[in-house]
């Protein structure tokens, strides 16, 4: 019976959306799977992408599908969870820093030459 | 005799009527027992909950006014210094691609994995950090506050190429620059009273003024390009290194040769001279390690 109803569900599981939300300020989308690979757009913080394939959860770059488009981008920038973004916690005060599309762009390039990492506690 | 009976019938007719007015008055009166009065009407209606509903409803509309203009209230709100900091000093480092040129490709060099060992065997712990190199002698090494509490350390490749530095060398290097952010020194140049009089608070019904990020980002440049560390500074933060790593012979001669390495650098090659205004001075260091 188990059997039966694990094998019915599966399909749903197999293609059920898998969505992560962007975390870093901005954050570059790529033709292809690398971090040298042509940006073709950027996304903020906050947007919402579907991953495409699921066997990207194990690769650094997940092919991912935003607003009828897809693209990679490095798994570092995504998360299941919604984070605190300053876009919109101090929307105002962001909306009037002076950045323009390139700006924002290099924003999501920044990320992309940061080496990030953390000393945790023993 | 019909006539007779026809008028009769009239008469009483019209009689029955005044009757019958008189009767519905007197029945008004003792209002609330009779279903037909006015007040029994007009509780009808008072029990028919059509005024709270309208009430309600107001209610419902006001609350909901007053939500939309708390939302909008709260998209004035304007960060702590910290978190303040953060957002600029990224801003900063985005609008200073070009200048630092750190959008280049490169290896990665295994720094971040050895300075987080570093920063662990000192005790520094919970501490988040972001390592950027770039391409370009325009400064050759610093740090500043990042978001979220980290600590952003940027270095320069054709520096750090010029002097063979090791990994455990280049960590030598942003422990330095760790001791500097520890101790506020670009963080206090950096704040000013129209800072502190914002930040944290609610500039609500005005966004900040256009004048005040371009100032921020004005003293950026100031502090990181042309940032002098007077000796007292250097001598501070030396003499936190010497005390730290005394105890760890290995990691102090890493640190001294560090310094005679940055000696010889500037004794032999005039491209770097200016880090000694920078940075004063590596052959005064030295003394102050033997003191």
């Amino acid at each position: 019976m188990k059997l039966f109803i694990f094998a019915f569900l599966y399909p749903f599981f197999l293609f059920a959306d898998v969505s992560f939300y962007v975390i870093s300020p901005y954050a570059e989308v790529h033709e292809m799977p690398s971090k040298q690979a042509l940006a073709v757009d950027y996304l903020h913080c906050g947007q919402r992408v579907r991953l495409v394939k699921k066997e990207d959860i194990s690769r650094d770059f997940f092919s991912v599908k935003y607003a009828k488009k897809t693209g990679f981008i490095n798994k570092k920038f995504l998360s299941q969870k919604r984070v605190q973004c300053p876009q919109k916690k101090y929307a105002y005060f962001f909306e009037g820093l002076p950045l323009d599309a390139d700006d924002r762009i290099y924003w999501g390039k920044l990320y992309e030459q940061f080496y990030m990492g953390e000393v945790k506690a023993k | 005799m019909n006539n007779f009976i026809w008028v009769k019938l009239k008469q009483n007719n019209s009689l029955c009527l005044i009757f019958f007015f008189f009767l519905i008055l007197s029945i008004d009166m003792k209002a609330g027992e009779n279903p037909v009065g006015l007040s029994h009407i007009q509780n009808i209606l008072k029990n028919d909950f059509l005024d709270e509903e309208i009430e309600k409803r107001e209610q419902g509309k006001k609350s909901k006014n007053i939500l939309a203009h708390s939302k909008t209230v709260k998209n004035y709100r304007v960060p702590e210094i910290d978190e303040m900091i953060g957002i600029f000093s990224e801003l900063w480092l985005v609008k200073n691609a070009q200048v630092l040129s750190w959008d280049f490709v490169h290896p990665d060099y295994g720094v971040l994995e050895v300075f987080l060992d570093l920063l662990e065997e000192l005790d520094h712990v919970e501490k988040k950090v972001k390592i950027l190199f770039f391409d370009s002698t325009k400064q050759y090494h610093f740090a500043i506050p990042g978001m979220n509490s980290e600590m952003i350390f940027c270095l320069s490749l054709p520096f750090i190429r010029e002097m063979n530095l090791s990994k455990q060398e280049i960590s030598m290097i942003l422990l330095e620059d760790f001791y500097r952010l520890d101790k506020m020194f670009f963080t206090k140049s950096l704040i000013d009273d129209e800072m502190k009089k914002i930040a944290g608070k609610n500039s609500y019904p005005e966004k900040i003024n256009t004048s005040f990020y371009k100032k921020i980002l004005n003293q950026y440049d100031k502090l990181i390009y042309e940032m002098n560390y007077s000796f007292q500074q250097q001598y501070e933060i030396t003499k936190i290194m010497s005390s730290v790593l005394k105890s760890k012979p290995s990691l102090f001669s890493i640190y001294s040769s560090l310094i005679q390495k940055k000696n010889m650098l500037l004794r032999s090659n005039d491209n770097f001279k200016n880090y000694s205004r920078i940075y004063p001075s590596p052959e005064i260091q030295l003394n102050w390690l033997e003191e």
